[in-house]
């Protein structure tokens, strides 16, 4: 499967600035892409537009050639978040976050050391770092084949961020799962990721 | 003037102490399910320290109760929470009636969002807290003009304001006093990073002018970039402070704690340790790393006192 | 014994508050037919330990004519919140999610009615419906919705933006499921103090309209009807025909009011520890 995002343009509004101007993009399932852009670029509007929760105002994103948007139900592209706060519901339990998630088998959320304990804890008795991942144990659903990081971790210790990475990374890579890492930190980039787009060089 | 007249002359300057903490407490009198009450210790034991014309990150995970610390010091914590311990201000006790008098005038809070802000009052005025003089006026102007903000963002509401403006505005309500302590909590997140080197030189500027600044942030890397010295905070306790140079390599750091962030960064071999920062509820006695240390013993268990070792402080006993 | 905390207070005054609201109504219903007993051998007594609200003119027992009343108050106050903060719950709904067209329609309806003085609205209502208890419930239930209504519309309209809303849409969850697991949870606790808060309106707006003449007829033993037949003997100086009736009448609306608002504080983060 390869997800494909064809001169994408888009702009909040018609008097504001424009974010993304012709922008293309082509990741398969074998790879884990980084991306650095320089400020301005609209980074998370890609993600959502890449992810279907926004519809840009030219091009288009292909999954399989086809559409992203024919694609009903459980969208194949998921996308983690910089703030998982606001992610999951404050007024359910984390128990209930999971079960969203597309049959999650139980080596994920080992993996990503998630502590049975912290299952029947509502979002506000959490931290930032175990929040995010629930986030990240909920998008790695069966069905799931492609997921956008959007600096997830940039708001974590350097601890988590290496453990989350380190999960990821495998998991993907086993499951033949394509990874688009957009973040700011060119070394963790370089960590992670099979190629570095880098626009910031670019210009 | 050579390195060694330079360090001497840094020594010299540090003498005056302008924030002294000593084992600060913040716990939260909370409801459970149902009627039962209980006090969740949220910080205990946490000691800084800022000296004029320093810069001191106070770096901690999510959780850590950094935070928790500059609403402390500046006397805003919510209502159901209680503060213990001492905070001496330019040596003398910090009340909440000193707070108040302090704060936005010789003490200032580089606060995390925008909700801070009074939301009816426009940008400018606020700013230049009401000051219409033409000196205010055009430190306000040049501070904007730093920060790449137009001049019409001083008419606008904070509502206005963008996510990225957002962050600049509230560091140029640092910049226009002359303040003596600025706490800064988690400054720059969202900013590109050419913005927040910019944000950072200008903490050095009024530390140079002989301010102290406490700079709170999750993020080591940029710490190590920006600070003097550097306080690691784990769930809720300060386990070491050490000198920025002390992080060039992990021989020179003394916490074990401290040791296992370094070698995460991704430039040191992105390794981690396994488990997670204790949840405050049920926190362990003794040393609250103890669960992921390995140099852990049976000795750990009990009090860890803040101890000295090569010019730097570590909560831990086993560390030379 | 240990002091009692600042939630334990809290459950106290509603669960007390909802006690003496229930003691009244069930009283109230059992007594329909001793408040009608006339006898001319006690007549105009003024208040004493028989009588502790004293007799009318034709001796009717005033203390259980007025809690007879005011059950009747708190039964129609209880119908007609129901069915108005229902009209609010899918009013407010509606105009949230199902488009610009019918969300303009339905604000342009609640500022129109919000705009009339509501007791001039209530009567015109009552009156059209043929005034007694169906008019007086129609009455109430069509003018109390507005404000909770508005207050819903604003509450789903920010619910549909949340991030992890979004993301369930994603995650494959169903529009109902959505509502269900995501939004019911959060609308729940506003409804149901929108809801109690409803009461004393409801409630007060009754007795005006009963005591105006525009709401439940002259031989139902309501409060509103009390007091407008005591105005003609208070010049009499027979004061507790009014004042007790008044005076329960103001109570059992402070009662709603102390009940919904413990309700809000103990649901409301802002103030959970407290």
């Amino acid at each position: 499967m390869e997800l494909e995002a064809k001169h994408i343009s888009f702009q909040y509004g018609s008097d504001s600035r424009q974010i993304l101007n012709d922008f293309s993009l082509k990741l398969t399932q074998k790879e884990r892409v980084g991306l650095i852009a320089p400020s301005g670029f609209g980074k998370t509007t890609f993600c959502k537009i890449l992810a279907g929760y926004e519809k840009p105002d030219q091009g288009e994103i292909l999954l399989d050639g086809r559409p992203l948007a024919e694609y009903k139900g459980y969208c194949p592209v998921q996308m983690i978040w910089q703030h998982p706060e606001h992610l999951v519901n404050p007024r359910l339990r984390m128990r209930e976050v999971l079960a969203e998630g597309d049959h999650l088998e139980g080596r994920i959320v080992e993996g990503l050391g998630i502590e049975p304990d912290w299952l029947n804890r509502y979002p506000a008795e959490l931290s930032g770092g175990e929040l995010q991942r629930f986030c990240i144990a909920r998008a790695l659903g069966e069905r799931t084949r492609f997921i956008l990081a959007d600096e997830i971790s940039t708001m974590l210790d350097l601890i988590t961020q290496s453990q989350i990475w380190s999960f990821l990374v495998q998991e993907t890579r086993q499951r033949g799962i394509g990874l688009l890492a957009v973040s700011h930190n060119l070394p963790l980039l370089q960590q992670v990721c099979t190629r570095v787009e880098d626009l910031e060089q670019r210009d | 003037m050579t390195a060694e007249r330079q360090g001497m002359d840094k020594d010299t300057m540090k003498k005056n102490i302008i924030l002294e903490i000593q084992n600060l407490s913040v716990s939260f009198q909370q409801y459970g399910r149902g009627f039962a009450m209980t006090d969740l210790d949220v910080i205990r034991d946490l000691n800084v320290t800022v000296h004029e014309g320093e810069i001191v990150a106070a770096v901690g995970s999510s959780g850590s109760g950094k935070s928790l610390l500059a609403h402390g010091i500046l006397g805003i914590l919510p209502y159901n929470a209680s503060l213990g311990g001492r905070i001496l201000y330019e040596g003398e006790e910090l009340t909440q009636k000193r707070k108040e008098e302090l704060r936005g005038n010789e003490i200032v809070l580089v606060p995390q969002s925008v909700a801070f802000l009074d939301p009816l009052m426009k940008i400018g005025p606020q700013i230049r807290k009401g000051k219409k003089d033409p000196g205010s006026r055009k430190k306000l102007d040049e501070i904007f003009e730093g920060y790449h903000l137009k001049q019409e963002v001083q008419d606008l509401y904070p509502f206005e304001l963008s996510g990225g403006m957002n962050r600049r505005v509230l560091v140029s309500t640092a910049m226009m006093g002359n303040p003596r302590l600025v706490i800064a909590d988690e400054p720059t997140p969202g900013l590109h990073m050419n913005m927040v080197r910019r944000v950072m030189s200008h903490f050095r500027e009024l530390a140079d002018q002989g301010a102290g600044v406490l700079l709170i942030t999750h993020d080591l890397e940029q710490a190590l970039e920006t600070a003097d010295r550097v306080v690691v905070f784990y769930a809720g306790t300060t386990v070491e402070d050490a000198d920025v140079k002390d992080f060039g390599a992990e021989e020179t750091l003394r916490h074990p704690y401290s040791q296992a962030l370094w070698r995460a960064l991704p430039q040191n071999g992105f390794q981690f340790i396994t488990g997670t920062q204790p949840y405050v509820k049920d926190m362990p006695k003794g040393c609250p790393f103890a669960p992921r240390c390995e140099r852990c013993r049976e000795d750990c268990k009990g009090e860890i006192p803040y101890r000295e070792i090569r010019g730097g402080k570590v909560r831990c006993l086993h560390t030379e | 014994m240990r002091r009692i905390n600042g939630r334990e207070r809290t459950v106290l005054w509603f669960g007390g508050a909802l006690l003496f609201l229930a003691l009244i109504t069930i009283g109230g219903r059992f007594l329909a037919e001793k408040a009608m007993v006339t006898d001319f051998s006690r007549k105009n007594l003024a208040p004493c330990p028989a009588y502790l609200f004293g007799t009318d003119w034709m001796g009717r027992d005033m203390f259980v004519r007025t809690l007879t009343g005011l059950s009747m108050s708190i039964r129609i106050g209880f119908l007609a919140a129901g069915v108005s903060a229902l009209l609010a719950l899918i009013l407010g709904t509606a105009s949230a999610v199902m488009g610009r067209a019918v969300d303009s329609v339905i604000t342009w309806i609640i500022d129109l009615v919000m705009g009339i003085p509501h007791i001039l609205l209530l009567i015109l209502i009552s009156y059209a419906c043929g005034k007694g208890f169906k008019g007086v419930v129609i009455g109430v239930s069509l003018t109390h919705w507005t404000s909770l209504a508005r207050l819903i519309r604003g509450e789903v309209l920010q619910l549909k933006e949340a991030a992890y809303i979004k993301a369930a849409g994603k995650l494959g969850m169903s529009r109902f499921k959505t509502a269900w697991k995501h939004m019911v949870p959060h609308l729940l606790p506003q409804f149901l103090v929108g809801l109690i808060l409803l009461f004393p309106h409801a409630i007060l707006h009754e007795a005006s309209i009963t005591f105006l003449g525009f709401g439940l007829s002259p031989e139902q033993p309501a409060i509103g009807v009390i007091l407008s037949e005591s105005m003609q003997y208070l010049a009499m100086g027979k004061w507790w025909l009014a004042l007790f009736p008044g005076l329960l009448l103001a109570g059992t609306a402070a009662l709603f009011d102390v009940a919904g608002e413990s309700l809000r504080k103990l649901l409301d983060p802002g103030s959970a520890h407290r």
